[in-house]
């Protein structure tokens, strides 16, 4: 689905990724775990070109999405990503958000882009929310809300980008079980994290980053119960 | 008082009434607000303009201003950047009289050049409120648009812009304002505007009082009722802030 081949990242002299070779096939659900500063934020930003990478390549679906005469518009519509603050647009309603794009894009027309907002509303419970703005909602609605907004383009890939960080305790669960369906039906999902309970249960497979490399990876199993490499250990001590 | 009163009413009779003077505060009410309206809608596209070529300039990454776009993108930027020193720089009035003497000399309509300068004046200021418009909107906002397939111009219209407009447009109101009451130097240039429409009077009654008086309550209202406008338009746009 997606591979990374040789991907460097600096921002100025501070060199965040060191040439990371990767690669996620269709199904996969992959977990980046690690602390703050160790580049997953950028890997994951990277994967859609948000952050274009220094060096090295991107291919998406057989795509080179790094070559520069790429449309990357078009690779984009396939890639979904919810971000942490959910950037949300507060001044288009719910259904406005969600339909916003697949119309723009000429890739449904009005009616249809609505009743299939619709039927993901439903999806995550939120239909009588329509017609709300995203300012009379809380932060798990909108993440919600986000995460269809993304489906409504029918993506082939899913980017989540610490989607519970800025939620309040009690909402991270509604998102997560909007995630965890999101798998069962087979989605490829990309997801940096900090729910550790959410990479053990729903992850295929777990990469620990540390200082722009991916330290160690495997099954969530092999990560949590066995950790080979001491900084592992010292980050999962620390967090579980 | 009673006396007081007569005396005034004799000057309003000389002031206005006598040989219809008041003709020259509606004539110069007229030529006010036509340099105004057409100066506020030239400032407005010239500052759209600048401010989405600086910001542009700005927000794309070294690597995406490779190649002849890239090249002219910078000149642009460059070219606005001079525009904005130049007429922020330097008094209006000095810009006045430079565009009626010197560039726009052989033009024969005092309006067009009042129009034309108060247009590029205005512009630079509208390009800055503008800017800090877009800045002020959240870099999220662009990711979201761009993260979902929309390109860099859709998203900027679809999503920054609105919020932008809404986040600048006390400030936008300021300077329609501050342009409304900048046209009463167009006196400089022999143009008759409100201002010296009422200093005409001023000068064949030889009263200062009623003549000012009447051209100063007629810009407080004007200014008032852009503000009412503003006050409407603002509650419309904030539909989407209600909890």
């Amino acid at each position: 689905m997606i591979s990374v081949k040789n991907l460097c990242k600096s921002f100025g002299d501070h060199q965040v990724l060191r040439d990371i070779n990767e690669h996620i096939t269709p199904g996969e659900k992959v977990v980046i775990i690690g602390p703050s500063g160790s580049g997953k934020s950028t890997f994951l930003r990277c994967m859609n070109l948000l952050e274009r990478p220094t060096s090295g390549q991107v291919i998406f679906d057989g795509i080179d999405i790094t070559d520069p005469k790429t449309d990357i518009n078009k690779v984009r519509q396939h890639m979904g990503m919810v971000f942490q603050h959910f950037n949300l647009f507060p001044h288009k309603t719910i259904m406005e958000n969600i339909t916003l794009a697949p119309t723009r894009l000429k890739l449904m027309k009005a009616e249809e882009a609505k009743e299939e907002a619709l039927r993901l509303l439903r999806l995550v419970n939120l239909e009588e929310k329509a017609d709300a703005y995203p300012g009379q909602l809380s932060g798990g609605q909108k993440q919600r809300i986000a995460i269809v907004r993304s489906l409504a383009m029918k993506p082939k890939m899913m980017l989540f980008d610490e989607p519970t960080s800025a939620l309040d305790p009690e909402m991270v669960g509604e998102v997560l079980e909007v995630m965890k369906k999101l798998a069962d039906d087979g989605m490829t999902m990309a997801v940096v994290t900090h729910e550790m309970g959410f990479a053990r249960e729903v992850g295929t497979r777990v990469m620990f980053m540390d200082e722009g490399i991916i330290l160690e990876q495997g099954t969530p199993e092999e990560i949590f119960s066995n950790p080979k490499e001491a900084r592992t250990q010292e980050f999962l001590s620390k967090v579980l | 008082m009673s006396e007081w009163f007569s005396e005034i009413q004799a000057k309003f009779i000389l002031d206005f009434v006598e040989e219809q003077r008041y003709i020259y505060i509606v004539d110069g009410l007229k030529v006010t607000l036509e340099v105004t309206f057409l100066a506020l809608i030239m400032g407005l596209v010239i500052g759209v303009l600048v401010a989405v070529i600086r910001t542009s300039h700005d927000q794309l990454k070294e690597e995406q201003t490779k190649g002849l776009g890239g090249l002219l993108l910078k000149g642009a930027n460059a070219i606005c950047r001079l525009y904005l020193t130049i007429i922020r720089g330097t008094p209006t009035l000095v810009q006045l009289l430079l565009m009626f003497f010197v560039f726009l000399a052989t033009s024969n309509s005092k309006v067009m050049v009042a129009v034309i300068t108060f247009g590029i004046n205005s512009g630079a200021y509208v390009a800055e409120i503008f800017r800090s418009g877009i800045m002020s909107v959240d870099q999220g906002q662009m990711e979201a648009g761009r993260s979902l397939g929309l390109g860099y111009t859709d998203t900027m219209l679809q999503i920054i812009m609105p919020q932008a407009i809404k986040n600048c447009l006390p400030a936008l109101v300021n300077e329609m304002i501050t342009l409304l009451k900048e046209t009463s130097i167009c006196g400089y240039i022999g143009l008759n505007e409100l201002t010296r429409g009422g200093d005409i009077i001023r000068g064949v009654t030889f009263d200062a009082l009623l003549p000012l008086l009447v051209v100063a309550v007629i810009y407080l209202v004007i200014v008032m009722f852009f503000t009412w406008i503003m006050g409407r338009l603002e509650r419309r746009l904030r539909e989407s802030d209600i909890r």
